[in-house]
């Protein structure tokens, strides 16, 4: 297609989805300059023509759970969510390829005053959201982004209104369920003033996909005095080439905690960047990853301190095994209107095997001298006599390295939700079984 | 059949020979204490019946009810029954105590019946707050030997070996692993343990002392070696050899 047919495809697709026109603008101007810039090494490559087509494509129509396909639901109970009890806890809302298709607690949490929408509706019924969508993620920042904002197609917004905390986590799943498709969808969370809240995000692909590219795209507002956690677990199987972009900005005495668990994929490459626009605002970056095979996973946070006394931390753990590539780019950027601020960067990275690769390269940018920067980096590989000690106790090897290495994991997935962790370990267990 | 016997076994660490022809039959119930100077081989020789991958058997066998352990991997001699606590355990960072405990009790219970952990934690005089402790992180040394007596407890162990479980403990920790040590005893389970102290021996009173000295056990007797060996040294009763 040449760039005046796509630009009239995207223009059509936004006018069928009857969307105000700031956002068929945004989309067309996205698009434009999706086209003039240059791939980078680390993108996958793109067939903008399938990813239409399975944009576009007939999406199921499912109203409830139980219509799902039998394997989808499998997962799903693997990750709790089914359960009748977990039902009553959690939150859920489930994406289904890019459409929303079901959203459990829904009413509950609207009756606190909490708005849960898919974002297609959200962008089509709200004004304010124009303050929102986009604004923290800027097509100009580089060719995934501009192409997520594109082509974006579904996800969750959740706006929360002032002092409400809710103890729970969030969920919102997302899965491929059909071959070749480019997941695009797009998750708004906003925190209202004294507010706390837990999100999740489950990512995973009960199907085998032969090719995928997941683009989607995550933006987190944290008002005055509020708490977020944001937590992101993708287990895609597969081909898929996971390329999430997301940002957040904390303001006045708020803290943003965004933690990405990456299982799955054939590549990942991700920068989550943080904005700590108000005095004392904290954020944290934190990775873990488990990297086998000829698995390649990529970047690192981007903390930007625009306050004084500004805190942060990028934490980065990842555990290698066979031909598995991990390179991080962690980067901490103090402007002059942040003095007093403290940043703190650490990356644990575990080689299980010899031919696993792991490379760190930490930036520390400061334009004022009154702030407190460092970083630490540790490589190491399993000790032979952690090993020997726990085979000494009736382990063998796959089962002693599965210990060792959730144990390596344990500081970051102890806040997690149960169902998460039950999950990643089964994950890690069967991952080294295959040793 | 015996339980566990060691038949002239020889082993070597990187080319060096470090055990240099040891034979050993334990009974069940029976004691065997090894005691002798530093850098008598020990703890290799512990580390050889273990299986540790650095320790080459050159020579020998190791029998376990009869069977021929001695190429089996170090986990497979344990599930078999043969456990050890180490002198030096290493700290294991994020996997918890409880955690562990519990698999190692699922792992070596006999029959249906599972070990009880909170009774084995309070005989090792374990707090609760140990479950969620990272394994060895942080712990004293009296802390990391009742840990190791309360892990070994827990594995029903058949065949114990127990390397230095004394050294460096208050009196209150050496009374747990006394206790330990009778415990098995009473259930059958033959123990070897390595020592340099008589404090520990006159607790669990072994049945057969010996010498270990360059690789080689060189005398073996009962508890008046050990007293000889208080007043006199290691030299008297080496150079009697």
């Amino acid at each position: 297609m040449s760039e005046t047919s796509l630009l009239r495809w995207i223009e059509d697709f936004s006018r069928n989805r009857k969307e105000p026109s700031w956002m068929t603008r945004l989309r067309k101007a996205a698009l434009s300059e999706f086209l003039k810039m240059k791939p980078e090494s680390k993108d996958p490559e793109i067939d903008l023509e399938a990813l239409i087509a399975s944009i576009t494509e007939e999406k199921p129509q499912i109203s409830s759970l139980e219509e799902l396909p039998k394997e989808v639901l499998e997962q799903l109970e693997r990750l709790g969510i089914s359960r009748e009890e977990q039902s009553i806890i959690t939150g859920a809302t489930v994406n289904l390829d890019n459409t929303l298709v079901y959203s459990n607690l829904k009413d509950m949490l609207r009756k606190q005053g909490v708005l849960i929408e898919s974002t297609d509706d959200a962008v089509r019924k709200y004004d304010w959201m124009r303050d929102y969508m986009f604004r923290l993620l800027d097509y100009r920042m580089n060719r995934i982004v501009a192409l997520h904002i594109a082509f974006w197609s579904g996800g969750v917004t959740a706006r929360f209104p002032k002092d409400i905390k809710i103890l729970y986590p969030i969920n919102a799943f997302f899965l491929i369920i059909s071959e070749g498709i480019g997941q695009t969808e797009h998750t708004l969370v906003i925190a209202d003033e004294n507010s706390e809240i837990h999100f999740t995000e489950g990512c995973t692909a009960p199907v085998l996909a032969k090719y995928s590219v997941h683009l989607g795209g995550t933006e987190v507002y944290v008002m005055k005095n509020s708490k977020v956690r944001l937590t992101s677990l993708q287990n895609w199987h597969g081909n898929v080439h996971h390329r999430p972009v997301k940002a957040s900005v904390v303001y006045k005495n708020a803290s943003v905690d965004m933690v990405s668990i990456n299982l799955g994929s054939t590549t990942v490459y991700s920068r989550p960047k943080i904005y700590l626009r108000g005095k004392n605002a904290n954020g944290i970056s934190q990775t873990i990853s488990f990297i086998d095979k000829t698995r390649y996973v990529g970047g690192g946070g981007i903390i930007i301190h625009q306050a004084p006394y500004t805190t942060s931390e990028i934490l980065n753990r990842a555990v290698l095994k066979d031909k598995g590539v991990e390179e991080f780019h962690g980067r901490i950027n103090v402007e002059k209107s942040a003095p007093k601020s403290k940043a703190h960067m650490a990356c644990n990275s575990y080689l299980i095997s010899p031919t696993a690769k792991s490379l760190t390269v930490p930036e520390l940018y400061t334009e004022i001298d009154d702030v407190a920067l460092s970083h630490e980096a540790v490589v190491g590989r399993v000790g032979e006599e952690q090993l020997f000690y726990l085979e000494s106790m009736g382990f063998d090897e796959n089962e002693s390295l599965a210990l060792i290495v959730n144990g390596f994991f344990e500081p970051i997935l102890k806040d997690l939700p149960f169902e998460y962790v039950v999950e990643i370990r089964k994950i890690i267990d069967l991952a080294m079984k295959g040793a | 059949m015996k339980l566990f016997e060691v038949k002239n076994l020889r082993a070597v660490v990187e080319n060096r020979e470090v055990i240099k022809g040891v034979s050993l039959s334990v009974a069940p119930g029976e004691i065997h204490a090894i005691m002798g100077p530093n850098g008598s081989g020990k703890t290799s020789f512990v580390l050889t019946l273990l299986g540790h991958p650095n320790y080459k058997v050159i020579k020998g066998k190791i029998y376990l009810e009869g069977e021929d352990i001695t190429e089996l991997p170090p986990y497979e001699r344990s599930r078999r029954g043969l456990l050890a606590t180490f002198q030096n355990p290493p700290e294991i960072d994020g996997v918890r105590v409880g955690h562990l405990l519990s698999l190692i009790s699922e792992k070596h219970k006999r029959g249906e019946q599972n070990l009880d952990l909170t009774k084995v934690m309070e005989k090792s005089r374990l707090g609760t707050n140990f479950y969620s402790r990272s394994v060895n992180v942080g712990f004293s040394g009296g802390e990391r030997k009742r840990f190791e007596i309360a892990r070994l407890l827990l594995s029903n162990p058949k065949v114990a070996i127990l390397d230095e479980p004394d050294s460096g403990v208050d009196v209150d920790s050496l009374y747990v692993i006394v206790n330990g040590i009778r415990e098995l005893r009473s259930n059958g389970t033959g123990i070897v343990v390595i020592t340099h102290y008589r404090r520990v021996l006159k607790g669990i009173n072994p049945d057969v002392v010996h010498i270990l000295y360059d690789g080689k056990i060189v005398t073996s007797g009962d508890c008046e070696l050990v007293k000889k060996i208080e007043t006199k040294g290691y030299g008297a009763v080496i150079k009697n050899v």
